[in-house]
């Protein structure tokens, strides 16, 4: 019994550095799972607050470019107010059954397999996880865990996000996963080979799996082939919103997911 | 026998460690090299402590970096990795100066840094791209990255330290 003692006290930093590795590896994988929320993430109240001041300093050097953004985007709401005036305007989903919570973002990260923003809303402002984020451009991700102040997003720059969509020209549905390329450019995988496509043809989220409400503008086909053995095209979009440089985006809250998402499953 | 200055290490911490975060996702050159200079830490901490203090040190710098970027236990689980044997390394580098607590480029000199500063920072940038591209794929994938990282962090950590460290004075 003495020896088994003094063993384990002769082997301690061992012991105790496999003891720091077990807790290691189990963080990561524990966080693989997509819409797994821990402790761990910018979206905690330490972390976040000192992403936002952070945040606060680099954008008093940016005001000039902000303010150029602001007043396009300005613009653009002009525009559509006039259209909505006219009974012309789009987006029908959004306005029929979502809401639509306006945040910043204070923490942006494009370059790793998987990449998340940090948001600045959070519970309070009834931001839950399962929620779509998408920019004046397009869709930006979906959001993944939430604190009472801030949030994370998985952004479609992210290996494991599948975002249901489709050609807008003929309806096809088909699916975009990003390739870890480039910021700007992603995969568009399953469009069967007997749809003509061309360069140019836009692609959109297709409303299918509750998250983003249809027709929310991902990009515009940029190349493709057609493998002689393959039942599907090959082809890439280049991305409508660059999140290399992002800062206002809007959470949409669908008030119906929890009721589709139910009936689906029954079936 | 050299006391440990704490106040040295208290510039380490903040040279290091606390200035990475605003930093972490901005220092990147041509989209490839990034700087993880919080290791300089790591590398620098003092020679000869409780070995379970170096484990918990190594975590927790590396569960700090976690925190913001999103990558829970990756560089946790590195750093400690690195913590394990670091003495054992640099106690075999500096054989002949017996009983230095204090770690800096100036006791190191020129063949420390070859032998030991950058071998260790491309073991930690070697197993950090690997575990976050979860392949071996992934790792000829990005060995340009992981090179141009390895130069890249090098240079920064030997930059912080030859402001931060004062250089002895002879007697």
């Amino acid at each position: 019994m003495q020896q088994l003692f003094a063993f384990l006290f002769r082997s301690r930093v061992l012991g105790f550095f496999l003891f720091l590795e077990l807790i290691s590896f189990w963080l990561i994988f524990s966080y693989n799972n997509l819409y797994n929320s821990y402790l761990f993430n910018t979206s905690n109240i330490f972390a976040g607050s000192v992403l936002e001041t952070n945040h606060n300093i680099d954008q008093y050097f940016q005001l000039d470019e902000i303010n150029e953004k602001l007043l396009a985007e300005n613009a653009l709401l002009r525009e559509e107010l006039a259209k909505k005036n006219l009974g012309m305007m789009g987006y029908d989903t959004i306005k029929g059954n979502a809401h639509v919570i306006p945040a910043r973002v204070i923490n942006n990260e494009f370059r790793k397999p998987e990449n998340y923003l940090t948001l600045d809303k959070g519970s309070l402002s009834q931001i839950e996880p399962g929620m779509a984020v998408i920019s004046r451009e397009g869709a930006v991700g979906i959001i993944k865990s939430v604190s009472s102040h801030f949030s994370t997003v998985a952004s479609i720059l992210n290996r494991k996000l599948m975002t249901s969509s489709q050609l807008n020209k003929t309806n096809t549905l088909c699916t975009v996963q990003w390739n870890l390329e480039s910021p700007l450019v992603a995969d568009v995988k399953y469009i069967p080979r007997h749809i003509n496509i061309g360069i140019g043809d836009t692609v959109s989220t297709s409303g299918y799996n509750a998250v983003f409400p249809a027709e929310i503008m991902l990009g515009t086909i940029v190349s493709y082939q057609l493998p002689d053995e393959s039942p599907f095209y090959v082809a890439k979009i280049k991305l409508s919103s660059d999140l290399s440089s992002i800062d206002a985006v809007y959470v949409i809250r669908n008030p119906l997911k929890g009721e589709l998402d139910s009936l689906q499953t029954v079936l | 026998m050299n006391r440990v200055s704490w106040k040295l290490l208290t510039f380490y911490f903040v040279g290091y460690v606390i200035l990475q975060i605003p930093l972490l996702h901005k220092f990147v050159l041509f989209n490839v090299a990034f700087s993880f200079f919080y290791l300089g830490f790591l590398v620098f901490f003092p020679l000869g402590q409780n070995p379970i203090l170096r484990l918990i040190i190594g975590f927790l710098t590396g569960l700090y970096i976690d925190l913001f970027s999103n990558t829970p236990g990756l560089h946790a689980s590195v750093c400690t990795f690195i913590m394990l044997f670091r003495d054992t390394w640099l106690m075999a580098i500096l054989e002949n100066q017996k009983g230095i607590l204090d770690i800096n480029i100036y006791i190191l000199k020129m063949r420390g840094v070859w032998l030991y500063v950058l071998p260790l920072i491309f073991l930690h940038h070697l197993m950090i791209f690997w575990i976050n591209y979860g392949s071996w794929m992934g790792l000829f994938m990005t060995f340009d990255q992981i090179s141009s990282s390895t130069i890249f962090s090098l240079l920064s950590i030997l930059l912080i330290n030859l402001v931060i460290s004062k250089k002895p004075i002879r007697i």
